[in-house]
């Protein structure tokens, strides 16, 4: 009965175990405390300021909620964020429905090109509809040959035109898979209970998806009121919280930027309340979808089937109409910044010459960024996934924020962090590539955590119980498992790395100027030839990675909602 | 292969106690399966052996050495999982030399004992095949081999066979069996399927609430459960109330009994016994009572036939006796009679896990 006494069995040992993982997650907590906590808690500080006495007041809040500029500023924001919501659910549902419901020619080419029109950058979208549709437009001006006057693309048409063609692939893409996975059976009981098809559509199959169409629209709210370069480049005196709290921070240079925080923190509370408020309409409906009893395409003829495809190509043509713009526009001969005619390389000529160190600073922090994002993600996705503790749970939680905070903001609480002492960042390349890092980091997170979640805890036990150390498990049987998660999430990671701008336009100098700036003052100069050709770089960069994902991702499309 | 000893283990989860104090001895080259219903602690207890779970308290000894302090990849206890856990990026052939390329062992004598460990499973021609490429019956064959070629003092299996259909659960049941006792190893098998347990072990242990209520050889688990828990979740079990309010006799079912002694100072207990034991329409061939009750159901299942009769005022009794013509002749609402031999009934005391009065 005796055990060899060298070893002393205690039944504590366990609990405060410092292996590997303690240490990653310590070392997560405390980056994301330094570079996504402290930023906006200095934001919100400084709200509560009085620049003059520096004493606490209510004032600047006060100001935001009730004087008329900043006023007029939140309810605009609110329209276009409504705006652009509604749109993309009118394109987003019923192409949803119809690619998932009948046989539809090409789906997979309708799918990527609503992938790439989500990728491409939205201040694109701006500024092809202007090349299009603004004063000295294409359409403008056949349309003035007929004698027929277009009705103006500036203000808040446009802006809502253009979120709503930007961001519905969302709806698409999420509703769309949604449908697919609805239990057939649900359907045909409804039928069998004596419901007609238009019954069973609203009492049945929209309710089923609703919660796949209120995420997505969420998603396409708090990025419309987020969106900087859009209502900056075709709003005109159409002003959004985002343009003003850009305007407020740049003439606040000098003194601390108080009203810009508190239209800062304004923004925040919009996007936080309209997840909630999805949250609690959603409440615990979770409906688990059916992987093998699901409904079929059904095939459609005539006038019917002919209405389907015209439907579906022409919201996904009209999405993609800014790329081909771009694109076209980049090789049309210019002359400075006058178009001469005929077509040519020059602006590509111009770009490389004049700006090629934005495409390499471009191409460099992203891809800084997104190893950075890549690695980190793949660590912190595993402490949530497979670590529970009430800690892993404050991380989950805590990398929601990025999700909520807009561009600008994030920037202005990186200019109040990192400006001095040890800290100062400010004007290095170092900076940009933070922010590229803690806005994208959630995104990389999610994308590796939803693979992780499908690999059975069980693989990673039987790698142990056959001698292998849990890190050892991890590298040789986790991580390969992981890996169509890991590329895909790194390929989305570098797509928004490359295309941001909102952030960016607050951080850059002279020396750190990326394409998205450059495009984004290109177009405020009116050089199109540059932007087009900066665009073009920055649409095949995105539409090669689209296609990596394409190639490795098992989700497909799935991997970009 | 070597003796495990459980001491004492406790594990609880927040207030939820799932092990209250466990103590096990399995021999040495025994098959010893924990079967109990779902949240009885018996997952708990096999992983607390893999050290997956770390106890609260308690030792866990595998021969002479004390493993329970141990990190799960040093204990050399070989696992098999419930979803097969088979790496779906490894071929089988990689699949089942994962451990012994983790402890080093030289390459041709992977390639040997793998290709032998593979010819035992029967999964020889399959190598080089991957996981997706295999039924679920060949992908749990690949788990078995991964985890004995790896020679493991103690193989523990968890509910190998409850995702796999009826007919191949036996096939592989049989194989396990087979394999085990060719190797000669301790095996610990957990299952919630009484049948399971009792056909491939050499003892079960019966656990509920945190405790192992039994652990014994299946015939005695069958035949005499030592609490009525035991009794109504291994097999089938028809409970009658006993009355004892009458001095002189006891009486079931409505009738006077002789009963035995150990109950008669007891004041509430109840009756057990088996569905194949209660004889209808049949004469009595020795001590026991005799009662009338009506034909409620009667199933035919091929090999036997499920009869529910119906003791009017003392509940629904069931009955399994095999498919006679006669009997299939009686009508639903005919009236039967109902026999219980003295000799095939045990007592309990009252409550869910009251013990055997005897």
């Amino acid at each position: 009965m005796s055990a060899p006494g060298t070893k002393r069995p205690s039944a504590m040992r366990g609990f405060v175990r410092i292996d590997f993982w303690s240490i990653i997650m310590a070392v997560s907590l405390a980056v994301i405390g330094l570079m996504l906590i402290w930023p906006i808690a200095q934001v919100l500080i400084l709200g509560f300021i009085n620049p003059e006495t520096q004493s606490f007041t209510l004032d600047n809040y006060l100001k935001v909620l009730t004087h008329p500029y900043y006023l007029g500023a939140f309810k605009n924001t609110l329209i276009v964020g409504v705006g652009g919501m509604v749109g993309a659910c009118l394109l987003g549902v019923p192409l949803a429905y119809c690619t998932a419901r009948y046989v539809v020619k090409g789906r997979s080419l309708i799918a990527t090109l609503a992938v790439m029109a989500l990728v491409s950058p939205p201040f694109i979208g701006a500024y092809s509809w202007i090349v299009v549709a603004g004063n000295n437009g294409w359409l403008t001006q056949q349309m003035k040959a007929l004698g027929i006057t277009m009705p103006t693309i500036y203000g808040i048409h446009g802006i809502i035109l253009v979120f709503s063609l930007k961001f519905f692939p969302f709806v698409y893409l999420m509703t769309e898979s949604a449908l697919r996975n609805i239990n057939r059976s649900f359907e045909e009981a409804a039928e069998n209970l004596g419901c007609s098809r238009l019954e069973r559509l609203f009492k049945i199959t929209l309710p089923l998806v609703f919660p796949a169409i209120s995420s997505g629209a969420i998603l396409c709210f708090v990025l419309s009121i987020a969106d900087f370069g859009t209502p900056s480049i075709i709003g005109r005196d159409f002003r959004t919280l985002s343009t003003i709290a850009y305007n407020q921070y740049t003439s606040e240079m000098g003194g601390p930027p108080t009203m810009a925080v508190s239209i800062s923190m304004l923004m925040i509370a919009m996007s936080m309340l309209a997840v909630l408020l999805q949250r609690h309409l959603m409440g615990k409906r979770r409906y688990t979808g059916s992987m093998t009893n699901r409904t079929a395409p059904k095939e459609c003829k005539g006038v019917f089937g002919a209405a389907i495809h015209l439907l579906s190509y022409a919201v996904v043509a009209l999405a993609t109409l800014p790329i081909v713009v771009v694109i076209y526009t980049s090789f049309l001969q210019t002359s400075g910044p006058v178009f001469t005619g005929g077509f040519g390389l020059n602006s590509y000529a111009r770009v490389i010459n004049e700006v090629s160190d934005v495409i390499v600073n471009t191409f460099r922090f992203s891809l800084i960024a997104t190893i950075a994002i890549t690695v980190a993600g793949g660590l912190i996705s595993y402490i949530i996934v497979r670590r529970e503790t009430p800690l892993s749970g404050i991380l989950d939680t805590v990398l929601m924020v990025p999700y909520v905070v807009p561009g600008v903001v994030m920037a202005i609480g990186f200019l109040l962090t990192f400006n001095e002492g040890s800290l100062d960042l400010m004007g290095t390349g170092t900076i940009i590539v933070l922010i590229l890092f803690i806005r994208r980091l959630p995104y990389g997170v999610r994308a590796t955590s939803s693979v992780l979640r499908q690999i059975k805890p069980s693989i990673e036990e039987a790698a142990i119980s056959l001698g292998a150390s849990p890190a050892k498990a991890f590298l040789r049987v986790t991580v390969p498992l992981m890996m169509p998660g890991i590329v895909a999430g790194a390929m989305m990671s570098f797509i928004t790395a490359i295309n941001e701008l909102s952030s960016t336009l607050l951080l850059y100098t002279a020396r750190t100027a990326t394409m998205p700036v450059r495009i984004y003052s290109a177009v405020l100069d009116g050089e199109f030839g540059i932007a087009a050709a900066l665009s073009t770089i920055l649409l095949v960069s995105s539409g090669l990675c689209v296609f990596v994902v394409l190639r490795f991702s098992q989700s497909k499309e799935g991997a970009f909602v | 292969m070597a003796q495990v000893r459980i001491k004492n283990i406790k594990k609880s989860y927040g207030n939820h106690v799932a092990l209250k104090g466990i103590n096990l001895d399995i021999d040495s080259g025994a098959f010893f399966t924990l079967l109990g219903p779902s949240g009885c602690g018996k997952t708990t207890l096999l992983r607390a052996i893999a050290g997956f779970h770390q106890q609260d308290a308690g030792e866990i000894f595998v021969g002479e050495e004390s493993i329970g302090h141990l990190s799960a990849n040093k204990r050399n206890v070989g696992m098999v999982f419930q979803d097969y856990a088979v790496f779906p990026h490894l071929s089988v052939f990689d699949n089942v030399a994962f451990g012994l390329v983790q402890q080093k062992v030289p390459a041709a004598e992977i390639r040997q004992r793998v290709t032998d460990i593979l010819a035992t499973v029967q999964l020889d021609q399959h190598a080089e095949r991957m996981p997706h490429q295999l039924s679920g019956g060949q992908q749990q064959r690949v788990g078995l081999a991964r985890a004995l070629v790896i020679r493991p003092k103690v193989l523990l299996m968890d509910e190998p066979l409850s995702n796999l259909d009826a007919k191949l659960r036996i096939d592989l049941r049989r194989d396990i069996r087979q394999v085990q006792q060719e190797f000669g190893i301790t095996a610990i098998y957990v299952t919630h399927d009484q049948e399971e347990a009792l056909s491939i072990s050499d003892q079960v242990c019966v656990m509920f609430d945190g405790v192992a209520q039994q652990v014994d050889t299946p015939w005695a688990i069958y035949n005499r459960p030592e609490n009525r828990f035991v009794a109504s979740f291994v097999g089938a079990n028809n409970f009658m109330a006993v009355d004892t309010t009458h001095t002189d006799s006891a009486q079931l079912l409505g009738q006077k009994f002789d009963a035995p002694a150990a109950i008669r100072n007891q004041a509430n207990c109840v009756a057990a016994i088996r569905p194949e034991k209660v004889l209808v329409n049949r004469a009595l061939t020795g001590n026991g009572l005799q009662v009338d009750g009506t034909l409620r159901q009667s199933m035919f299942t091929g090999r036997e036939l499920q009869l529910l009769v119906d003791v009017a005022g003392h509940g629904v009794l069931e009955a399994l006796t095999a498919p006679n013509e006669t009997m299939m002749a009686v009508k639903i609402g005919d009236t039967v009679s109902v026999g219980l031999l003295a000799a095939d009934i045990l007592y309990y005391a009252e409550g869910e896990t009251g013990k055997l009065l005897s």
